[in-house]
């Protein structure tokens, strides 16, 4: 390999690598309307456990190892997800159905939290499709105020992998390779990364996940720049003059 | 121009670590895989009172107490029947969380007059007198 050849090679990896970078940081658009969600500036989350509407039976027990870190860090007092789900069961409420239909105000009653997160499990599978295996999962999250059962926040996130195998030239080769790696993936589908992701990005991304909690002291209230009120509205800046009606008795 | 170019595949690199490195601002340890097991398979509560033990251990040293944990370990010594573990790891929740109090602070109440909230699982060392204790209070 020439020193020219191997400098080109270089440069793509640099370019490549910030291309990444890019990508794994870029910021969504337009950031949600967080008006109702600093309203109340909630300082605890319950996760309740989570419903599941993918074909796989399991996808609950498996998700809930994956949702407290992610809201947490983002400065919130998470209720201990895996002891609440117990609970619940022991009072009759294993069912996830009845305790997301039911008012988040009587959710308070019980565990004295400031807003409760109900996440649907939409999607949860591996699918086996001409050679390859995909694996998804997709989750719905709803974040509502245990005093008012208003919502406070929203967020859907979906996550596809798809596993690859190196071309090595010969094609039956990389057919038999593309086979054995994607029956390894419908074996032990890779589902708690992508759920790890799709958790950790629905919890932080800027501008449309949570803002900052009083756990984060740094950002904590300091923060409606990346999550903004009255989302898409320009800031009003407050006449210079007084308004005439505005008359004093 | 080599060098060059092999400085930017570094800083490259480097600036991808450094924008989306996770800075944790709790310490989880294991929690997430030891959870993991523990919830497809209840024979594993060792593996993942462990990982509790050493998270909450390693929070501490490092004023990165991740919030649940203490909870979490509690209980699961609750359901063992080890209620005096439990009761100090609610009131170190509670201590470090305040948020957890509404919760945590009538089932301290109920382990310390000996009315011991009995996950189904677990016997109860007394009989239970009076009417069935319900785990979680109403208050």
């Amino acid at each position: 390999m020439t020193v020219k050849k191997l400098a080109r090679g270089l440069k793509l990896a640099a370019a490549a690598t910030l291309a990444l970078s890019a990508a794994a940081c870029v910021q969504p658009p337009t950031p949600k309307d967080y008006s109702d969600f600093r309203a109340e500036s909630p300082r605890s989350i319950l996760i309740v456990p989570a419903i599941n509407n993918s074909p796989t039976v399991e996808a609950a027990d498996y998700f809930v190892s994956t949702v407290a870190p992610p809201f947490a860090e983002r400065g919130y007092y998470v209720f201990p997800s895996y002891m609440v789900k117990r609970l619940l069961e022991d009072n009759g409420l294993g069912d996830p159905g009845v305790v997301h239909s039911a008012d988040a105000r009587r959710i308070q009653t019980l565990f004295g939290c400031d807003a409760a997160l109900f996440i649907l499990i939409d999607d949860w599978q591996s699918e086996y499709v001409v050679l390859a295996t995909s694996t998804k999962v997709s989750f719905n999250y709803e974040l509502r105020s245990c005093k008012t059962n208003e919502v406070l926040w929203q967020d859907k996130q979906a996550f596809t992998y798809t596993p690859q195998t190196n071309s090595t030239g010969n094609i039956f080769a990389d057919l038999i390779a593309m086979a054995i790696v994607a029956a390894i993936e419908k074996a032990a589908p890779n589902y708690i990364p992508l759920a790890q992701q799709a958790n950790l990005t629905a919890a932080s991304a800027a501008g449309q996940g949570l803002p900052a909690g009083p756990y984060r002291p740094e950002s904590y209230l300091q923060d409606s720049g990346l999550f903004p009120s009255n989302a898409g509205v320009p800031e009003v800046e407050p006449p210079t003059t007084p308004a005439p009606e505005a008359v004093t008795e | 121009m080599k060098s060059i170019v092999k400085l930017g595949a570094v800083v490259g690199g480097v600036l991808l670590l450094a924008a989306c490195a996770p800075q944790t601002r709790f310490e989880w340890g294991s929690y997430q895989q030891a959870l993991y097991l523990y919830a497809q398979e209840p024979s594993n509560v060792e593996a993942y009172k462990t990982a509790l033990e050493d998270a909450i251990a390693k929070g501490r040293e490092t004023n990165r107490l991740a919030p649940g944990l203490q909870a979490e370990l509690g209980y699961i010594y609750l359901e063992e029947g080890d209620t005096d573990r439990a009761a100090t790891l609610f009131a170190g929740e509670i201590a470090a969380f305040p948020e957890s109090a509404t919760l945590l602070t009538p089932v301290i109440t109920r382990i310390k007059s000996g009315e011991m909230p009995a996950p189904a699982a677990v016997p109860t060392p007394e009989p239970a007198a009076e009417d069935e204790t319900k785990p979680m209070g109403e208050a």
